[in-house]
């Protein structure tokens, strides 16, 4: 028996080290599209720490292929999109991302949901040549890694600069304290921001962080009104920034609210009812329920394909996203390879989907509609526009 | 600076009675039966959803919601117990507590196939508004939580040492060979242990919830809450209550001297500090051997 | 068929599983042959784990401090000190066996719950020194760790370090098997069924209690280092709480103080996601289902019920003695 198993490790080892000498060299050819079908893939969270995100950006592109599929398609191909769930961990992403590319031989990987898990499969997206297609993530990255990654919309630097002028602009404060989420998605924000304030001889005069499942902000919130800053940038999602409020307030401390875009949601209101008025937010594309063809558009889709799932800036962003990935097929043609597919999203210039903003790409430029966002505030229980949509600078953490 | 202490332990103490009584929870099926229960924090998850739902969708009154949550989540913790726990009750307690992630798993999937993975306000009869009463700052929310929390643990309290059922389950913690000799049925007495512990698992649904808002994955707060009743001493009824309690102040402070990094490591720091100097936990006897 | 014709068979489905492994690459793409090798990373971590839960039994929810300490020493050495990969991935082992050495030293005076609970402590500490150490981690940047290579060779495609991990692995569980056949686990085993008794035979309590501590710690910091150069990325959020549950879960599930176990439990761990990766939010509910399903009629986990199949009705082998309590 020890023998057997000695020896079988032994030629196991042999020939292995054989196989490998002779190695398999990688062969590449065009995937994912036939003559009626292509084929994209998505790694999402959708049991996970994330979960929400995953399942509404899912269903957001779902509904936009779907009305497309049964219209017939774009240019006779109907899309679909193979999504499996990563649980918001790097390695599963990467398990995902070779079942999406080497066996169902997806076109592209599009909507990737989380920077860490997008991070873990860019190497790999890279040597297969697959392009990343406006992964579900708005670290600054995305718009600056090369030909095979594609953003759509603003960063968190940028957003995080036009808050910072803002306040130092127009509201002449200079008091400016930061409360981040310690990990890359808060980091992006508040290292931007800190970069911004520098470049006005300005710094926090404190940062705060918290954990993703904290429950308590009292020590946060007393930490930031010892500090006796007047604004408070909170780079959080959502569930945060009404639980902070209300905590603030509980001491007597009463400062400006503001942060980037996943904060602008109604749930934002919805949980934190009085305690979130006057909170300022940067939006980065249309609420739900604002007006205009393309809303209109979406809200009928989701409503006749999901309609379990209510209008929400979750599914919204996976709408858009689906949207601008059918106007650069249409743009390609019958003749749709990687290529081509990059070279036509590069042609999208000033396009408007019919909600009054515009994507441009061209060249180098990998940012879609990064350049614009405006500033909304929580009026009597509503998100109220404060400005027109204005042009971001290019924010950096630098 | 002293408003503001005060203020950071008022406030860890609300967090820190909700980690007591899900602490309980765990105590109380571990006296019982040695088992730890991981979905002790998905009972407060999934009471969260309950009453949730008798609140939203079925408009019911605040009290009614309270006990009808009480008792749904008592009859979860039954049904837990008589479908996964009860048919390997021979098998190796490790294998029970694998099952029970298994069905925390199941929970916590459950309620987001349901209801998503959004987060949900719960409402709540307690303000938010603040209130200054001397060198203290606080909610009313606070104030409420913390009250409802110690009214559950007194009524527990009497319930065990009064009533002739709390002493059978007393009996049966301490030796079940010799309850079922006085005539107790300590399959019953499981039974009600899981009914209870879920139970108080509810009432922590009922008061967390509002705080830090309803998702599936609420559960994990239970982590905490275990952290807390081994901190006390695993075993011991008032440890966790005190572990829990201590826990939650803890954390508020570290959180205001240091960073959130340290506010979430500081608890464990102490718990392996602690267990080091007494490894029964604060109020546990020393694990005995077993020869 | 007698006795020994049945005995001698004992080896065939060894021999079966091994030229499997072997002519797998060239039948499969390499998305399984991805699955595989971080099938492998797991049964590196299972067998470091068992021995120390299921033959001594010592509870630990440690071990995914273990695997993270093993990754970074492997990923900071080769990314930032630029040392030869065999070299980082034998310095991230020792290194990690010598964490767990004085791991176990504070953990002798503790025993089931206690234990578990303080290295669960250990986990969450060493994470969030993942993040604060951010000057040497990277902190919530992550980590790129780029392949592998011995003498110029790279491990880079998955074929190459599909055979990397297999060899490695193989080894490490023949390496397992002669430990608990010899003295070493022996002592784990008294250790293990009593305390008191296996101190009363001469066994060095502390000595061999805190020895299943460092080689268990090996194990996990191999298996830690071997998945860095795999995965090629590193994240501290991934090294959590949840990740030692997940560890303890496949030895329970495959089997506590089984090496056939800790095999079949990362396979349970592993492939089974993959087989349910069609079934979108209904996949985690699935899993659990199937996950209390096993425990319900395989509570001596997935080795347990084959060894014990395997007496009944065969009668290879012996049936298998697990306690009912660890750690007390």
């Amino acid at each position: 028996m020890k023998r057997l198993l000695s020896s079988a490790g032994a030629l196991a080892g042999l020939i292995g080290l054989l196989v490998v000498l002779n190695g398999g060299a990688p062969t590449w050819a065009e995937d994912g599209v036939t003559d009626k079908e292509v084929i994209i893939g998505a790694g999402m969270d959708l049991t996970g720490a994330v979960a929400n995100w995953g399942v509404n950006i899912k269903a957001g592109m779902e509904a936009v292929f779907d009305r497309v599929n049964d219209a017939g398609g774009v240019h006779g191909r109907k899309i679909k999109l193979i999504a499996y769930d990563h649980v918001y961990q790097p390695p599963k992403a990467v398990t995902n991302a070779k079942r999406l590319v080497e066996r169902d031989k997806v076109f592209v990987m599009m909507g990737h949901l989380g920077t860490p898990t997008t991070k873990a499969i860019k190497e790999y997206l890279e040597e297969k040549q697959v392009p990343n297609i406006f992964p579900a993530t708005l670290a600054s990255m995305w718009t600056t890694s090369g030909k095979w990654h594609v953003g759509d919309l603003a960063s968190y630097a940028d957003q995080t600069w036009l808050i910072i002028d803002y306040l130092v602009n127009e509201r002449k404060i200079k008091k400016i304290a930061s409360f981040y989420q310690d990990d890359e998605y808060g980091l992006d924000g508040h290292l931007a921001g800190k970069a911004r304030l520098k470049q006005y001889e300005l710094a926090y005069v404190a940062e705060v962080d918290y954990k993703r499942a904290d429950i308590d902000f009292s020590s946060q919130a007393a930490k930031l009104k010892e500090s006796g800053a007047e604004a408070v940038i909170v780079q959080a999602v959502y569930r945060e920034p009404p639980r902070l409020a209300e905590q603030c307030h509980a001491i007597g401390y009463y400062p400006q609210f503001i942060g980037p875009g996943p904060i602008v949601v109604n749930k934002t209101i919805e949980l934190g009812g009085k305690h979130v008025e006057g909170l300022i937010g940067v939006e980065v594309y249309p609420l739900p329920t604002d007006p205009g063809p393309f809303l209109d558009l979406y809200r009928a889709d989701m409503k006749k394909y999901f309609p379990g799932l209510p209008p929400d800036t979750t599914n919204l962003y996976g709408y858009q996203k689906a949207a601008l990935f059918v106007e650069a097929l249409q743009r390609t043609g019958r003749n749709l390879t990687r290529d081509s597919l990059l070279k036509s999203i590069e042609s999208i210039k000033d396009w408007d989907p019919g909600w009054g903003l515009k994507y441009s790409y061209g060249g180098d430029n990998r940012r879609g509609m990064s350049r614009v966002g405006r500033l909304v505030m929580v009026k009597n229980g509503k998100w109220t526009k404060m400005s027109q949509w204005i042009e971001l600078k290019e924010g950096g953490r630098r | 600076m002293v408003e503001i202490l005060t203020s950071q332990v008022v406030s860890g103490l609300a967090t820190g009675c909700v980690y007591a009584l899900i602490a309980l929870g765990f105590v109380l099926i571990f006296k019982a039966t040695d088992v730890v229960n991981f979905a002790q924090g998905e009972f407060v998850m999934a009471s969260g959803f309950i009453s949730y739902t008798l609140l939203i969708r079925f408009e019911l009154p605040y009290w009614l919601v309270f006990l009808a949550t009480i008792a749904l989540s008592g009859i979860m913790g039954v049904a837990l117990e008589r479908v996964v726990v009860r048919p390997i009750m021979t098998a190796p307690i490790f294998s029970i507590v694998i099952a029970t992630i298994g069905a925390s798993i199941v929970m916590r999937s459950s309620a987001g196939i349901l209801y998503g993975y959004d987060v949900l306000p719960l409402p709540t009869i307690f303000s938010k508004d603040p209130i200054h009463w001397g060198v203290l700052n606080f909610t009313l929310m606070d104030a409420g939580v913390i009250g409802s929390s110690l009214v559950i643990m007194v009524v527990l309290y009497l319930f065990f040492k009064l009533t002739k059922t709390g002493t059978a389950m007393r009996a049966t913690a301490q030796s079940q060979t010799a309850a079922r000799l006085m005539g107790v049925s300590v399959g019953r007495i499981f039974s009600l242990t899981w009914a209870i512990s879920a139970g108080i698992g509810g009432v922590a649904g009922v008061l967390i919830a509002p705080i830090i808002y309803l998702d599936p994955n609420l559960g994990f707060i239970g982590v905490k809450a275990f952290a807390g009743a081994i901190l006390g001493g695993f075993g011991s009824i008032p440890g966790a209550i005190v572990g829990g309690m201590l826990l939650g102040i803890l954390e508020n402070l570290s959180g205001y001297f240091f960073n959130a990094g340290i506010k979430q490591v500081s608890t464990y720091i102490l718990l392996i500090l602690v267990l080091v100097v007494r490894p029964g936990g604060l109020f546990g006897a020393a694990p005995i051997r077993r020869v | 068929m007698g006795m020994k014709t049945l005995e001698r068979l004992k080896g065939l489905p060894l021999v079966v599983v091994g030229v499997g492994l072997l002519a797998l690459p060239s039948f499969v793409d390499n998305y399984i042959l991805y699955v595989m090798t971080r099938l492998f990373v797991y049964v590196l971590v299972a067998l470091g784990l068992n021995l120390l839960t299921g033959y001594t039994g010592q509870v630990s929810l440690g071990h995914a401090a273990f695997f993270a300490i093993g990754a970074y020493t492997a990923a900071v050495l080769a990314e930032s000190w630029r040392w030869p990969s065999v070299l980082c991935v034998v310095a991230a082992a020792v290194f990690t066996a010598v964490v767990g050495y004085l791991l176990g030293l504070p953990c002798l005076r503790l025993s089931g719950l206690y234990l578990a609970m303080a290295t669960l402590g250990f986990t969450l500490i060493v994470q969030e020194m993942l993040l604060q150490l951010a000057v040497i981690t990277h902190g919530s940047e992550g980590m790129k760790v780029r392949p592998a290579s011995i003498l110029g060779f790279t491990f880079d495609s998955d074929y190459r370090k599909y055979f990397l991990l297999l060899v490695v692995t193989t080894s490490m569980l023949i390496v397992a098997r002669n430990l608990i056949r010899g003295r070493t686990g022996r002592a784990f085993l008294a250790i293990r069924e009593n305390e008191r008794a296996a101190e009363a035979m001469g066994v060095n309590l502390a000595q061999y209690k805190t020895i299943a501590f460092a080689i268990s710690a090996l194990y996990t910091g191999l298996a830690g280092a071997l998945s860095a150069f795999l995965v090629g990325f590193l994240d501290p959020q991934e090294f959590s709480v949840f990740l030692s549950i997940q560890f303890i879960t496949i030895i329970i599930l495959g089997g506590l103080g089984s090496l056939l176990g800790s095999v079949l439990g990362a396979g349970f761990l592993i492939i089974l996601p993959e087989l349910l990766a069609g079934l979108d939010v209904w996949q985690a509910l699935v899993y659990g289902l199937l996950m209390v399903l096993t425990i319900i009629f395989m509570p001596y986990g997935l080795s347990g019920a084959i060894r014990r199949h395997a007496y009944r009705w065969l009668g290879v082998g012996v049936e298998p003695i697990v306690p009912r309590r660890l750690g007390h």
